[in-house]
């Protein structure tokens, strides 16, 4: 036998070599994998997606029935009416005083609406021109650009008539 | 809303159904190795499947099937570094021609094979690659040409210089037993 057809009859059987059976019926049981985690991991989430919105829902839906609940608790109806000054007793001291509540026991008076006192407003809140005339004027402030004439000027000859 | 999914999955399984045995042939000529060439099958119909969308705008599903498989090929067997599994019997004893041979002249055949395989492995990596896909017996000259996206005379003359230089070793190595 040639070289040449030595060369040709192992290419052939190298090119026509059977593959092992049920190759086919394999890569699709390989293919199904895939997409079976796929559809799973879709059931998987939406399932918790359900869960999350249902209790949600529910947290809302139980909260005005927990409420109700705990005022017709036989507890609850020892506590003081409401409009009564809750009286607390201070903190005796000790580790975490500093960071207990801390309920003043005199109310505390009700301050004055307060008023605008930032810069360039009076103490009443009027706004008032800053004493450098070069200082920017705080905005909504209209202030007139020439000096206004004063009654110190002695009228000119001219404007007696 | 499933209904293109599954339309989908078909059009692979039908693939697969047409085009595992090439696929096979094409990874087998490179790996030599029934277990590897299999995984490779699989992994380009993973390909596939993962890029199902592309289906459409194919126009020769063996070119482009066969294409995915040798790049896959080629990649594996450069990862592994590691020559094909020439001297394992039974894989070889695949390629050896059925029949009613005697056991001796199955293994003087055996080695024949071996000693020609062996020394494909030894040719530059282009003239190579065309010997082995053109020994997969599906393929064309036209269609080697476009798994490799060159010319077909490039692959014409690619295959005489891949013969001749084989041919050349044998008479180095001395005559075939």
């Amino acid at each position: 036998m040639s070289i040449h057809s030595e060369i040709d009859e192992t290419l052939r059987r190298l090119g026509s070599v059977e593959p092992p059976s049920g190759l086919e019926r394999r890569v699709n049981l390989r293919l199904q994998i895939p997409r079976k985690s796929f559809s799973i991991s879709m059931i998987q989430a939406v399932s918790a997606c359900a869960v999350a919105a249902g209790v949600a829902l529910s947290a809302v839906a139980l909260n005005p029935a927990l409420r109700s609940l705990v005022h017709h608790h036989p507890a609850a109806q020892s506590m003081p009416v409401a409009g009564t000054p809750r009286v607390i007793a201070p903190a005796a001291g000790g580790f975490g005083t500093a960071s207990a509540v801390h309920v003043p026991v005199e109310p505390v008076p009700v301050q004055p609406t307060p008023v605008n006192q930032g810069r360039g407003r009076s103490r009443s809140g009027r706004a008032v021109l800053p004493n450098g005339t070069r200082a920017p004027l705080p905005r909504g402030v209209a202030a007139p650009h020439t000096p206004l004439p004063t009654a110190e000027v002695p009228p000119t000859p001219d404007a007696t008539h | 809303m499933a209904k293109p999914e599954q339309d989908t999955h078909a059009q692979v399984t039908a693939l697969v159904e047409e085009y595992s045995t090439t696929l096979y042939r094409v990874a087998y000529s490179v790996t030599r190795n029934s277990a590897d060439a299999e995984d490779v099958v699989q992994e380009t119909f993973l390909r596939v499947l993962r890029h199902r969308n592309k289906l459409a705008e194919v126009r020769d599903y063996r070119v482009w099937l066969v294409r995915i498989a040798w790049n896959l090929v080629l990649d594996r067997k450069r990862r592994a570094k590691t020559r094909p599994q020439a001297d394992d019997f039974e894989d070889l004893a695949r390629i050896l021609p059925a029949g009613d041979l005697s056991a001796e002249k199955m293994v003087i055949t055996a080695q024949r094979h071996a000693r020609i395989l062996r020394l494909i492995e030894t040719l530059p990596a282009r003239e190579r690659e065309v010997l082995l896909l053109s020994a997969v017996k599906e393929l064309s000259t036209v269609e080697i040409a476009l798994i490799l996206k060159t010319t077909e005379s490039t692959i014409r003359s690619r295959l005489y210089r891949a013969r001749h230089a084989l041919a050349a070793l044998l008479e180095q190595e001395g005559t075939l037993p």
